[in-house]
């Protein structure tokens, strides 16, 4: 019986990469004991992270439209689910009702945005998008009485879903244990990449892939352009706005409002070019590259190297925090240079590159 | 062609059909100052196949162009059925231009009247003086900004006087009963500054007569003709913005939509399919995804609203026959950019097919591909082409496929 | 607003224009020639700020006279025009002209990695706070009709107009200019011979030099200058770049001028902390109604084929 269950999980897994990846990540934190320090919050910020550039990936890489303002609909979600929840304003609704809001919102914001910008040649509306997420930050810091300013909005209840069974607060295990916040982005990154996929198979999937490659053969063929675009950009935004409300969740307050400005953007880009455009799992994994070398690794060996030599050199030029930059700029040079479509390509993707290069 | 010449071909009488189902009306379309065509008149009767010739390439593509909306004419029109292939302008459009304009109008008067300090206004005083948040409170706060209403504040374990937007402190007390006292006798002397004397105590009552004794001047003549003006600047302010936004967000999204009117979906959701001369498939989609996406968009431009579901099982049979037709059932799974060029002809033939269009226009289908290819693509469209669907296309040369036509239109000459 | 501040505004915003579309021209060009946003274009433009930082707080402590300072001050921004422009052909040579035929988002994100690297560069060298740039005329102040004027402003001035005028003589008077604004219709097949590859070398070089020239006219204006400065100043000069039409030089400078007056209007109307978004939501505004920019050409949709 158990060899015929797990023949039968291996089957599914050649052919479902994510069953075997999400199994392994829902058994970790049983087995590793680091997981009580602080390295399952430093993997549960990189989940949520996957999560906005899968939004992201829908937009630049299934419909071929570069956005260059996706960390600011992550600011947004996240805000206002500050908004909805703290206990400074008035408001102070449930977790769940509150995600639901916001991410509507963000949805809203999204489509207004995107209804005019679609309609501009893909460079203008990269600079739209890159202007709208610089306008974002900017209200962020100067409306001081809605979002905090500086300091950002907080602190934010954890999610107790209105949950007090027979003495256990959930809210309060949130806070207590860093697991259940790791499991809670698990799911919803599991059921992200699910939608994910079933979009891509879908009617409108297919519109997005066909308004990527030929815009023009699309539209004689009655796919209006501009409305599956827009469709994309809002869906792209709901994700993201999802993503910030979980991170805001998690971290407990908005945070700075610089946080969601260019670099962060572009660092999603980034993650999700280096992938693979319009893969999932490339998504998956260069997020995982540039976000865990970025938030997991540098840390980890800085503390190492200043453990090793803080006697030899006087300097910080030796820590590698403070080339964290450069380095992130060879590797997207480098992944580029070799290997142009990505590290996990799709294979619609590959084909294209194929046909352009003809 | 020279300009002026006007060339009248199939001539609707001459034709089986009474209404032509494309007539093209003095079309002229400039490649920079260039007219590459000029003055065209054109009827298509329902049923037929017609080839365009002559002149160059470029004209025979762009004539192709502005009849499916690729391209703007500079003058004349084209009409399938009698009407233009323009986007009309319905209720739908109206409310929809009329929403925006009302939404940026409302985003512009939330920056002219500080989103900001109303914010701190409404929600954050509610909280400073322990108002319960309800609709009545909330309400009430939102009338008191935009009158300019004083406010009370705290700060520091003292309660302030303030102004509506908590950007000027009137005074300070240590006592709350006694700062709203304070603050309700001012808000009083304010109103009546900005009403006029005689419906509430005029700042003289304030000051006292004879008989009382003197109370004190609770704020001096220029404050109070500031705080009195409050309300009508703050109005101002909101309705002027709102007017500007209102006025802009109309033009944005009426440019918006004049730009879309005449865009290719439009002409392919009245039923025009073009093919190109350089195919353009979807490279990075098997023949069967290619043909699938197009035969679900027609499904869902006829019948269905957008969150209904499509008919899954009916798509793909259809897709499977358009496929059979097209002579490419053996590859249905093969990605498109693996296919040669006459396949991608076939291919591209299919996919205009899949929306059931009125009339297929067809670019230089004889180009690049060998001869007998081009027989075999003669008898699809010759097949294809039934009583429903018109054939248009155009070719550099005389060849099997201008043979199957009803009649050749020539560009350069003028003639039938 | 009185109409002498509102005239002191757009002296500001004009001086601040003229260097904004300086840079802006860096990124039309290089937009012109390979279709590319030259993103790592502020951080190259941040460098050449160090330098002249660099060079001027080597050569001021000298005893200051106006005239040795503005000497100073030519000699730094000359320098600093070699070497953005010498920069900007390295990074062509070694991170686009790979990439010239692979699929269009790979250029642009090496072309975010560049800026990464140069801005860490940036961060290295001359440290994370903001650092002043020598001040040369220390303030003086020049007063017509009302408005006074720094004799700051008409350096920079004098350093950024003369390169504009080199660049129309450039582009209009000689057989380069007329074969590098033809070189627009440079299809990918093309892009690998060696003229054309000439042409782009020297275009990138071009529009590092006047982004060199105008580093240091922003660190005049600024009088300070910090490692994030070519990203804001980017942002900006982008921003000019497509409200006049990106690809069209008349355009990057028309729409430096236009963003340099509003921003210097909406300093003084909203002040400081407003007017990065005002110039974007005019931007986004504005496209709405011309997506082309000012001087950019509408694209007929069929044309491609």
């Amino acid at each position: 019986m158990y060899t015929g269950s797990l023949a039968c999980f291996l089957k599914c897994s050649k052919r479902n990469w994510e069953i075997p990846v999400f199994t392994v990540l829902a058994l970790a934190p049983l087995f590793g004991p680091a997981f009580a320090g602080g390295l399952g919050g430093q993997i549960t910020s990189v989940f949520i992270i996957c999560i906005a550039a899968l939004g992201l990936n829908v937009m630049v890489g299934f419909t071929g439209l570069l956005h260059l303002g996706i960390a600011s609909f992550f600011g947004l979600g996240g805000l206002f689910l500050a908004i909805l929840t703290v206990p400074m304003n008035p408001l102070e609704i449930g977790f769940l009702p509150a995600v639901l809001v916001s991410v509507g919102i963000t949805a809203a914001i999204g489509t207004l945005l995107g209804s005019p910008a679609l309609r501009l040649r893909g460079d203008y509306l990269a600079i739209v998008t890159l202007g709208f997420g610089e306008v974002v930050r900017v209200l962020f810091l100067n409306l001081e009485n809605v979002t905090g300013g500086t300091q950002g909005l907080g602190p934010v209840p954890p999610p107790g879903f209105g949950v007090f069974v027979t003495g256990i607060d959930l809210g309060r295990e949130f806070v207590v244990d860093s697991r259940w916040f790791y499991y809670l982005s698990l799911v919803i990154l599991f059921s992200v990449v699910l939608l994910v996929r079933i979009l891509e198979k879908s009617t409108l999937g297919r519109a997005w892939v066909a308004v990527r490659e030929e815009p023009l053969a699309a539209a004689t063929i009655g796919i209006s352009v501009a409305k599956v675009r827009l469709s994309a950009f809002t869906i792209a935004a709901a994700i993201a706005g999802l993503a910030g409300c979980l991170s805001v969740a998690s971290i407990g307050t908005t945070g700075d409002p610089n946080a969601f400005g260019f670099n962060r953007s572009v660092a999603i880009l980034c993650a999700v070019i280096i992938g693979g455009l319009g893969s999932i799992p490339g998504t998956l994994v260069g997020v995982t590259i540039l976000f865990g070398f970025d938030i997991v690794v540098i840390p980890w060996v800085d503390a190492w190297m200043q453990r090793l030599q803080s006697q030899v050199f006087e300097t910080n030029l030796f820590a590698l925090g403070s080339w964290r930059l450069a380095l992130v700029g060879i590797a997207l040079i480098v992944v580029m240079r070799f290997r142009p479509v990505g590290l996990v390509p799709s294979r619609r993707f590959a084909a294209e590159l194929q046909e352009s290069q003809q | 062609m020279t300009s002026g010449d006007v060339m009248k071909v199939g001539d609707a009488s001459v034709l089986s059909a009474d209404i032509p189902l494309l007539s093209i009306d003095r079309l002229t379309v400039q490649s920079g100052a260039l007219p590459v065509i000029d003055n065209l008149e054109l009827d298509v009767a329902a049923g037929s196949r017609v080839a365009v010739v002559g002149s160059g390439r470029g004209s025979r593509a762009a004539l192709l162009d502005a009849i499916c909306g690729l391209r703007s004419a500079t003058s004349g029109s084209v009409r399938l059925d009698g009407r233009r292939l323009k986007q009309a302008f319905s209720a739908k459009t109206f409310w929809g231009i009329l929403f925006t304009g009302v939404l940026v109008g409302l985003l512009c008067a939330a920056a002219a009247v500080d989103i900001d300090r109303l914010w701190l206004a409404v929600v954050k005083r509610g909280l400073v003086v322990e108002e319960p948040f309800t609709i009545t409170t909330f309400g009430k706060r939102l009338r008191s900004y935009f009158r300019a209403e004083l406010a009370i504040d705290r700060l520091a374990g003292n309660w302030r006087i303030v102004t509506a937007d908590g950007r000027e402190v009137l005074a300070v007390r240590r006592d709350l009963s006694e700062a709203r006292e304070l603050r309700n006798q001012m808000q009083a002397a304010v109103t009546a500054r900005r009403i006029g004397p005689g419906v509430i105590p005029d700042i003289t009552d304030l000051v006292g007569d004879a008989n009382e004794p003197q109370r004190e001047l609770l704020l001096d003549e220029s404050t109070l003709d500031r705080l009195a003006a409050g309300k009508r600047r703050i109005r101002f302010r909101g309705w002027s913005a709102f007017t500007f936004g209102l006025f802009l967000g109309i033009g944005m999204s009426w440019t918006i939509w004049q730009r879309g009117r005449r865009l290719p979906e439009v002409a392919a959701g009245a039923g025009v399919a073009r093919t190109f001369r350089v195919p353009r498939v979807f490279p990075a989609m098997t023949i069967f995804e290619n043909v699938l996406v197009a035969v679900e968009q027609g499904v869902r431009r006829k019948s269905l609203s957008w969150w209904q579901m499509i008919d899954k099982s009916y798509c793909v049979s259809r897709t499977e026959k358009l496929i059979q037709s097209a002579g490419l059932s053996d590859q249905s799974f093969t990605f498109a950019s693996d296919l040669s060029l006459y396949e991608r002809r076939c291919l591209e033939i299919a996919r205009g097919l899949a929306m059931d269009p009125r009339i297929l226009l067809v670019d230089e289908p004889a180009d690049g591909i060998a001869t007998h290819q081009q027989d075999m693509l003669a008898s699809l469209l010759k097949e294809v082409c039934g009583r429903d669907l018109t054939v248009v296309l155009t070719s550099a040369s005389e060849g099997s496929l201008t043979e199957i036509c009803d009649y050749t239109v020539n560009l350069s000459s003028h003639s039938v | 607003m009185d109409v002498a501040s509102f005239l002191q505004q757009c002296g500001i915003g004009i001086t601040s224009g003229v260097f904004l579309g300086l840079m802006a021209v860096g990124y039309t060009l290089v937009y012109g020639t390979v279709g590319l946003i030259h993103f790592a274009h502020g951080d190259v433009v941040m460098l050449g700020g160090c330098l002249a930082l660099a060079i001027l707080s080597f050569l001021v402590p000298l005893p200051v006279v106006p005239l040795t300072g503005c000497l100073a001050v030519i000699l730094a921004a000359m320098c600093s025009g070699l070497f953005c422009g010498c920069l900007n052909v390295c990074i062509d040579r070694f991170v686009y002209r790979p990439l010239r035929d692979a699929p269009p988002l790979s250029p642009l994100v090496s072309a975010i990695g560049v800026s990464f690297v140069l801005m860490n560069v940036g961060l290295v060298w001359i440290g994370p706070t903001d650092r002043a740039f020598p001040k040369i005329f220390l303030d003086t102040t020049h007063s017509v009709g009302g408005i006074s004027i720094l004799m700051a402003d008409l350096l920079v001035l004098a350093i950024s107009v003369p390169p504009l005028l080199c660049l129309y003589v450039l582009l209009r008077q000689t057989r380069f200019g007329r074969s590098l604004r033809s070189i627009a219709a440079i299809t990918r097949a093309t892009a690998r011979s060696g003229e054309a590859g000439k042409l782009i070398g020297a275009t990138f070089f071009i529009s590092g030099f006047l982004g060199g020239v105008a580093s240091v006219a922003a660190g005049i204006h600024a009088t300070t200058i910090n490692y994030q400065m070519g990203h804001q100043m980017g942002l900006y000069a982008l921003t000019a770049a497509v409200l006049g039409g990106i690809g069209s030089v008349p355009g990057a400078i028309v729409g430096g001028l236009v963003v340099g007056l509003l921003r210097a209007i909406s300093v003084a109307v909203l002040g400081p902390r407003w007017a990065m978004a005002s110039v974007f939501l005019v931007l986004i505004v504005f496209l709405a109604f011309r997506p082309q920019g000012i001087y950019g050409k509408s694209k007929t949709r069929g044309g491609q084929h």
